[in-house]
């Protein structure tokens, strides 16, 4: 019986311990390239780039948005924090860009590690990635938790 | 065999490096539709239920410099569905910021026709200015598309559109809708348009000068001239000159734009030189997130000329109350009460809800 009452306690410990890990969602951080002038960015700006509404970092050197591909949860988590639109929302509203001319979404890299090595390529370029997945070759501007 | 190795493994190494810098392609497309229900003060229309055109479209990037778009609109003319090819283009950045292109696409005539297209969804109204109504449209009197070749860019501040295109024509032999020449024209001059644009720094202002300078030239095909011309003779030499103003400040935001056709008779044309006047001025108040009510007032005045009087065009009024309701990003609730003032003729009260949507 005792036996019995610890694998279930053992496996409601286990479902809730998942639940808590599902349900916590990964620092997402936007980073730029270590020789960019900006040091930081508030997520007005942030969103302000990521949504091509504009072009420039605050000190006016261009900036050239990356996005990883749709479905990834740390692209969906970082559209949610930074621009307050859901995957679907964010997909309407470059469609609605499309059809009048106005922009196209950002260019894709398949996985963070790609991004990063892109943001490092270039001066001007901005990406996002989970808080562990960046290292010292690039610079965070902002931290969303 | 290593030696075969070393080289294939540098060949793999080296394309699967590119696919992993090289952002892909991506082929993207849409569409989007509205159903509507409508009620009318005019005896002669029934109430009715009705959807609204199918707008189909899709781009891509087809190399690191050329975009190529397409857009076809399905709908019903009253007559029948119809299968009307809107926009097909292909355009390439050259340096710079300068891009050409070259197939159909809007005329650069105005704001309203080059921001809101044929999506309802796009726009706070369910129906766009009447004179601004496409060609095939009763009260259509600007071409709204054309065919040929453009060039864009920014000179400065200013952003600057010029394009070269087939001539519009008519069938003065009957009442008839602007006619463009999607694979041919019947005169070997070409139309020109122009638009610049400039966003004022630091407020939410944006100003646009567009124009239009060419003939509208005779297609005698299907009923004989009524001014004894053949396909390919003017009609009217015709210059459109638009200005339009778009101001938000907050949650208010206001539209304004107004186009002055002069038209003058080309030879042998009965009815003389003549001018129209269009504008309409909107402005809507994002009352709530999702809520935001739009007014309008529209007018259109011109001296009766070959031009209006082979389109059938009416000068009229009209006052446009309008709430939009955004169910979401993808598909938005629309009620639109119009009134309309033909001069000279009785006024007509519609009001529609609208439920348009978007595909993606």
């Amino acid at each position: 019986m005792n036996k019995i009452k610890n694998k279930i306690l053992t496996i409601c410990l286990c479902v809730g311990l998942l639940s808590v890990s599902i349900n916590v969602m990964a620092e997402v951080v936007v980073i730029v390239n270590k020789s960019a002038k900006v040091s930081s960015l508030s997520v007005d700006q942030v969103s302000a780039i990521f949504l091509k509404k504009s072009d420039t970092f605050p000190d006016g050197s261009a900036a050239v948005a990356i996005d990883l591909p749709n479905g990834d949860s740390i692209r969906d988590e970082f559209y949610e924090k930074a621009t307050n639109k859901n995957a679907n929302q964010v997909k309407s509203y470059w469609a609605k860009r499309i059809f009048t001319g106005k922009g196209t979404p950002n260019d894709t890299q398949d996985s963070e590690g790609d991004v990063k090595s892109w943001v490092a390529s270039d001066a001007s370029h901005i990406g996002y990635a989970s808080a562990a997945a960046v290292d010292d070759s690039v610079k965070v501007v902002l931290r969303m938790p | 065999m290593n030696w075969n190795k070393k080289v294939m493994g540098l060949v793999v190494g080296t394309i699967c490096s590119a696919a992993l810098v090289a952002p892909a392609y991506a082929f993207e497309f849409g569409a989007m539709g509205d159903a509507k229900y409508t009620t009318s003060d005019d005896n002669a229309v029934a109430d009715s239920f009705a959807i609204g055109g199918l707008d189909l479209f899709a781009r891509q990037d087809i190399d690191e410099n050329t975009e190529a778009f397409i857009e076809y609109v399905y709908e019903n003319d009253g007559e029948g569905f119809v299968l009307d090819l809107e926009r097909m283009y292909v355009k390439r950045n050259v340096g710079g910021t300068v891009r050409v292109g070259a197939g159909r696409f809007h005329s650069p005539l105005g704001y309203w026709n080059n921001t809101f297209h044929h999506g309802v969804i796009m726009q706070d109204t369910v129906s766009r200015p009447s004179f601004l109504d496409f060609e095939d449209g009763e009260a259509a009197i600007l071409p709204t598309h054309v065919i040929g070749v453009s060039v864009e860019g920014m000179a400065g501040p200013v952003k600057y559109e010029l394009a070269m295109a087939n001539n519009t024509f008519v069938s003065t032999g009957d009442f008839t809708e602007i006619g463009i020449g999607n694979v041919m024209d019947f005169s070997d001059s070409k139309t020109y348009f122009y638009r610049f644009t400039y966003n004022v720094p630091n407020i939410n202002l944006h100003l646009g000068l567009s124009g239009k300078m060419g003939d509208v030239i005779e297609d005698d095909r299907f009923s004989p001239s009524a001014h004894g011309l053949s396909s390919g003779d003017t009609v009217v030499e015709q210059t459109i000159t638009g200005l339009d103003i778009v101001y938000s400040y907050d949650k208010f935001n206001l539209l304004t734009e107004y186009f002055s056709i002069d038209n003058t008779a080309g030879t042998g044309v009965t009815g003389g030189d003549g001018t129209g006047d269009a504008y309409y001025v909107q402005a809507g108040y994002q009352a709530t997130d999702k809520i935001r009510p739009t007014i309008r007032y529209e007018s259109l005045s011109f001296d009766g000329d070959a031009y209006f009087s082979t389109l059938g065009t009416q000068e009229y009024t009209a006052n446009v109350l309008a709430v939009r309701y955004d169910l979401d990003d993808s598909n938005v609730l629309t009620f639109q009460y119009k009134k309309t003032s033909p001069t000279g003729g009785s006024d007509v009260t519609e009001m529609t809800l609208d439920w348009a949507f978007l595909l993606f």
